[in-house]
């Protein structure tokens, strides 16, 4: 050892004393240690490619759609409705292949629509709306915004995008801060522009060929001398298009129909067209503010019937009941509710725990939505619980006469459409 | 051609990790980890502790990146948070480092006790003095890195450093002093213990 006087002793000392082996920084390893950090950064990208320059003007517009695949359903309905344009009817002189011809030049047009259902059921009051202003462009997608009511206190308002040219669909709710961008592959774009295609009125108009309608004369829609026409339909329930006699293209649309069985009454409204506008890609580019948080539906594989299952176990479990609703912007608010159960933990690592119920329901949702629209999947969280071995969960159809049901203490089985008929209506209402 | 990385401004390199880009991330990661892991060391006295605050620092840095303001002032908002986390994690172990100086019968090599002293003197500076000495010694950080992580001018660095070194050098004259003034009976060793 150095003696005291010597200038540099101290500083060998020093070195001596706290001077520790470089550890080599490993980040691939930090990475696989918080995922949620690379989420963070990855979410941060995919918004970063997205964000406009432009101010945000997300919240001036019309809060209006629901972004549900039921939304998508109902723009489809609205879509044959437009397509319902189409009428055979001579009578008045316009020709169906005139709007054709007419629907055929249309590169983008406007419209809104209202969508409301309403069951007469003392024992099953049930009112839906959904209120949607669309924009559909040949060259750049479709773009929803609306609302759903669906009972009187509880209102959804989206932003719904589909861009085929980004191979994406973006899913944006201003009330829960979120977003859902949903990133497809090529079959996926493929299937979501045939459903577009069906929506166009082009496609409505050939299918409206093999109707029978009937004239229901000249009026005047907002000024616009239109000519109406009718279709009743065999099954029940009218449909009813007024056409601007001028340009050839539809003004309003109506469709109403009551399900005697059910006691359902639908009723759809699609007006407020505008044929032939002009679209700026930027109405396209949708805005994402810095301080909402990006949920990503990547290109993951599809979850399978054990992955959807797990998420509802390990809520389950921890709750002793199923989140109310597997919408996603739900997901969080439910775990969040239940964050008190989980015992025993630092807070970091109750953190990560509630994070990985969270991203487990959230596969939870993607099964049962992947099934919602074309599978006729339920869920029924909100009165089903664990301990309810004999009650229905959720359900999917997998045949034309069979369904798998997932039960509330998670067994599984596969039951033909008169039992699921049994096991439903002896659901708590 | 694209920079590679390191030839970037950190700058560059900051407002890339902020929109997100992982390996923009991954290089400050790689840049001020072992910085993190001395500042935090200052602190706690403890290594593997130590290297937990560097690890949840960059998680917090992760999450609060859109909210710096300066990107030139990354790494002294880093040591910031690695300051603040590491506390909360003295307050949450309820513990506070200490440096006792024990006298025990147990024989210690005479060089392991000078180490201990230097340490307890280095123990006794101001935070601010004691972060200093650390990341000067701890892996041997150059100036220009201490001072990003300080935050503060190579001027302040240099007077900062003499001054605490000049501190550990009173502290240790006044130890041996002590022992001068009050020599131990044979087989006593003078044994100092970090507790925390």
């Amino acid at each position: 050892m150095k003696r005291p006087n010597d200038k540099n002793w101290l500083d060998e000392a020093l070195t001596k004393a706290i001077g520790s082996e470089e550890t080599k920084p490993n980040f691939e390893k930090w990475k696989q240690e918080h995922p949620e950090a690379v989420e963070m950064l990855t979410s941060r990208a995919v918004r970063a490619s997205f964000i406009s320059k432009r101010p945000l003007n997300i919240r001036k517009i019309i809060m209006k759609n629901p972004i549900t695949k039921l939304a998508v359903a109902a723009v489809v309905i609205i879509a044959c409705v437009i397509g319902l344009t189409l009428w055979r009817g001579t009578q008045s002189g316009i020709a169906l292949a005139d709007v054709l011809a007419r629907i055929e030049q249309v590169k983008a047009y406007r419209y809104k629509s209202s969508w409301k259902i309403t069951i007469d059921d003392p024992n099953n009051l049930y009112n839906f709306e959904h209120r949607t202003t669309n924009l559909v462009s040949q060259e750049y997608g479709s773009k929803q915004n609306g609302e759903q009511h669906l009972d009187p206190n509880i209102v959804y308002t989206f932003d719904y995008y589909f861009l085929p040219q980004k191979k994406i669909t973006l899913e944006i709710s201003p009330k829960a801060k979120k977003c859902l961008l949903t990133e497809l592959d090529d079959t996926q774009v493929e299937r979501m522009r045939k459903q577009n295609e069906n929506m166009d009125p082009r496609s409505q108009v050939k299918k409206f060929l093999e109707g029978k309608y009937e004239s229901l004369g000249r009026s005047t829609i907002n000024g616009i001398e239109v000519e109406g026409f009718q279709i009743t339909h065999p099954t029940g329930g009218d449909e009813k298009m007024w056409v601007d006699v001028k340009t050839l293209l539809p003004v309003r649309y109506e469709f109403e129909v009551f399900d005697q069985v059910k006691k359902r009454h639908t009723r759809v409204v699609i007006d407020n067209c505008q044929w032939d506008v002009s679209v700026d890609a930027a109405e396209f580019e949708p805005v994402i503010p810095d301080d909402y948080i990006v949920v990503t539906d990547s290109k993951k594989p599809a979850p399978t019937e054990e992955d959807a299952m797990q998420g509802l176990k390990l809520y389950g479990g921890l709750s002793g009941r199923y989140p109310d609703t597997l919408y996603w912007t739900d997901i969080e608010g439910h775990v969040e509710r239940i964050k008190e159960n989980v015992k025993g933990l630092t807070e970091e690592k109750r953190t990560k725990r509630l994070k990985d119920i969270a991203e487990r329901l959230h596969e939870t949702r993607r099964f049962y939505y992947a099934r919602a629209k074309e599978k006729g999947a339920e869920y029924y969280g909100k009165t089903v619980t664990p301990k309810d071995a004999d009650k229905v969960l959720m359900r999917w159809k997998v045949s034309d006469n069979e369904y798998r049901v997932i039960y509330g203490d998670l067994h599984t089985e596969t039951v033909t459409s008169e039992k699921l008929v049994e096991l439903e209506a002896a659901l708590p209402k | 051609m694209a920079m590679k990385l390191e030839e970037q401004s950190e700058e560059r390199i900051v407002e890339a990790a902020r929109n997100g880009h992982l390996e923009s991330f991954g290089a400050l990661y790689e840049r001020y980890y072992n910085p993190m892991v001395a500042l935090a060391y200052s602190m706690l006295a403890d290594r593997d502790l130590a290297e937990d605050v560097a690890q949840e620092s960059f998680m917090v840095a992760c999450r609060d990146l859109p909210n710096l303001k300066s990107k030139d002032k990354f790494a002294a908002w880093l040591a910031g948070i690695c300051r603040n986390i590491a506390r909360q994690m003295l307050k949450a172990k309820g513990k506070r480092i200490l440096l006792n100086v024990e006298y025990s019968s147990d024989s210690q090599d005479g060089r392991e006790q000078h180490c201990d002293a230097i340490r307890q003197a280095v123990w006794k500076l101001r935070e601010a003095q004691r972060e200093l000495i650390v990341l000067h010694y701890f892996n041997g950080f150059s100036r220009a890195q201490i001072c990003q992580v300080l935050g503060i001018s190579p001027q302040a660095v240099n007077g900062r450093l003499v001054r605490a070194k000049r501190k550990i050098a009173k502290h240790l004259k006044r130890i041996r002093q002590d022992k001068q003034d009050n020599p131990l009976d044979s087989g006593q060793a003078c044994k100092s213990r970090q507790k925390t």
